[in-house]
């Protein structure tokens, strides 16, 4: 395994453990899918370019603006939850009433 | 090659920063060099228009927002990567990604070598070539883009109380 | 040979940079003077020539203050980034002759000039101070919300001159300048860097009434130079690069650095004339205008300047 696909694979597995392991601010969940959908863009962007596939080289870009609409639509929530619920905690969404 | 492998090293920790759930500021911080580490990354194999797209929209537009919203979600006692719970999930995770690198990492370099020629080529001819073959789903992007700013205001509206920063 | 190129070549870009924003310190405290019917700055040196050195050398040799409160890294750390980043955006620049001629120019000064934002709010909540915060809150939204209309202008115009350089702005108004086919995105263009560098009408972030000084007051001394560096530097910056895609300054000219810096002072001098004219807006205002007003209209005109050379058959200059 060359160490460019060994890195990327394991960030996007770091950012997903850090998703699961963990749970208290949903702004860190955040934080944790940033990081996966970061490592997935320079893979695609590799991937294309190193394998002379210049036709896939629009596939990031295409990722960027969905992981743009991702990160809106989730500290959209956030701030909605926020609004709501007083504070950003997982822990408080889980409460049947607030 | 030095430096490849000195930038995929930075974005391992940068990432471990991240996984390891410090306060959501310190989180960020991590994505951040994470980010500019990717850029170099990209740089590196001479892919630069797409690295200063991701410098400008990842770094300049979506993780300002992050951040935006770190510094308003007020934490009295914020714990960084020196605390005990998140030091040991740095620890952990380092560990585990140190003995997977010595066990499956043999040898260095992308996919296969490159050299200087071609990749001026590939500077040349990405950018029309990129928005030539991908250029109707691009357009489907931009559509999603606008649809989800909708979303955002619809989400968003209406929530005149409670407050941002509870301190 | 490595010390010119590292060391040499480079200051010998950041001093006349460095002066030139010291004078601008001087021109805005005189214009403003005489604006007000008063004569500014005329005691230290001729005509007050010397002000802004004595400004500098009692900046610097005051004792920077240090909030106990305060995260200390994040704190000192801030201010050297700002003016980095602001000396980062002039080595591109083609004068005509640029530091590092880069493909991306275009690009590059954006995506290093949104940046500078991750010092200000960096600054703002490191300092953890109430009033630097919201000061610091208050400057990122609008400097984000304000970027996002900069990217889709030069979006526009780079339709029109076809290419991310900028010395192909300079071969694209060879024969026009490009201020009078893409006038609404030209006042546009000027609006959006008043307050892209919070200055006035547009200096919510430094409201003195309501938030002290905004993101630096708890700076004093040292620091505070350095981020008062880095606007000026900005300003500077933001004027010489509309200079350069609206005014069109280095073609066909006798002297293409005299020209370029007599169209970047008089934008410069514009943006003095503003402050002197106009009161402060408020915020929702500031951002009704951008999202309500800029962005609608320029994501029209950039639809408007991807058709037109299509339709007219004109495509921009290859290289």
């Amino acid at each position: 395994m060359t160490h460019i696909l060994f890195t990327i694979s394991t960030a996007f597995m770091l950012g997903l453990t850090g998703l699961t392991f963990h749970r208290t601010h949903l702004l860190s969940a955040l934080l944790c899918l940033e990081g996966m959908m970061l490592s997935l863009f320079i893979a695609l962007a590799m991937w294309s370019t190193q394998n002379d596939m210049m036709i896939f080289s629009s596939s990031p870009l295409l990722l960027l603006a969905l992981s743009a609409c991702e990160a809106g639509l989730g500290l959209s929530l956030l701030v909605a939850t926020s609004r709501t619920h007083g504070s950003d905690h997982l822990q408080n969404l889980n409460l049947l009433q607030c | 090659m030095v430096m490849m492998v000195v930038f995929s090293v930075m974005f391992l920790i940068s990432l471990i920063a991240v996984a390891s759930n410090p306060s959501p500021y310190f989180a960020a911080l991590g994505l951040m060099i994470g980010a500019g580490v990717g850029c170099g990354m990209l740089t590196q194999f001479g892919m630069t228009f797409l690295s200063m797209i991701l410098f400008l929209i990842y770094l300049g537009g979506m993780l300002v927002v992050f951040a935006y919203s770190a510094a308003l979600a007020a934490e009295p006692y914020p714990s960084a990567w020196g605390s005990l719970e998140v030091f040991s999930y740095v620890v952990g995770s380092l560990m585990l990604v140190v003995v997977m690198w010595m066990l499956l990492v043999n040898d260095f370099g992308a996919f296969d070598e490159i050299e200087g020629c071609v990749m001026s080529v590939r500077r040349y001819v990405g950018v029309s070539e990129m928005y030539n073959a991908g250029g109707y789903m691009l357009l489907v992007a931009g559509w999603v883009l606008l649809v989800a700013l909708l979303v955002v205001l619809e989400l968003t509206r209406g929530f005149g109380r409670g407050c941002l920063r509870a301190v | 040979m490595t010390i010119f190129t590292l060391i040499i070549n480079p200051l010998m870009y950041i001093i006349p940079i460095l002066l030139a924003m010291a004078f601008l310190t001087l021109v805005e405290r005189k214009i403003l003077g005489y604006m007000q019917l008063r004569k500014g700055p005329n005691i230290v040196g001729p005509y007050g020539l010397l002000q802004p050195i004595a400004d500098g050398v009692k900046l610097f040799i005051k004792e920077p203050v240090k909030p106990s409160t305060s995260s200390p890294t994040l704190f000192l750390l801030t201010p050297i980034l700002a003016l980095t980043l602001a000396l980062m955006l002039w080595v591109p620049l083609p004068m005509p002759f640029a530091l590092t001629d880069l493909n991306l120019t275009i690009l590059f000064i954006l995506a290093v000039s949104s940046l500078s934002v991750y010092s200000i709010l960096g600054s703002g909540w490191a300092s953890n101070s109430k009033y630097a915060l919201i000061g610091a809150l208050r400057a990122v939204a609008q400097t984000i919300s304000y970027e996002v209309t900069l990217g889709l202008i030069v979006l526009s115009l780079i339709l029109f001159t076809g290419a991310f350089t900028l010395n192909m702005f300079n071969s694209a108004q060879e024969t026009i300048w490009l201020i009078l086919p893409a006038w609404p995105m030209a006042a546009m263009w000027f609006i959006s860097t008043l307050a892209e560098t919070n200055r006035a009408p547009f200096d919510l972030t430094e409201g003195e009434s309501e938030l002290v000084s905004g993101f630096n007051v708890e700076y004093a001394g040292g620091p505070f130079a350095l981020f008062f560096l880095a606007e000026y530097t900005n300003i500077l910056l933001m004027n010489a690069l509309s200079a350069i895609l609206f005014l069109g300054p280095s073609f066909n000219t006798v002297n293409i650095n005299l020209n370029w810096a007599i169209k970047t002072t008089i934008l410069a001098i514009m943006f003095l004339w503003v402050r002197a004219s106009y009161p402060r807006f408020r915020y929702d205002q500031l951002m009704h205008l951008v999202w309500k007003n800029f962005l609608p209209l320029t994501l029209a005109m950039i639809a408007w300047h991807i058709s037109l050379p299509i339709s007219m058959a004109g495509s921009p200059p290859q290289l």
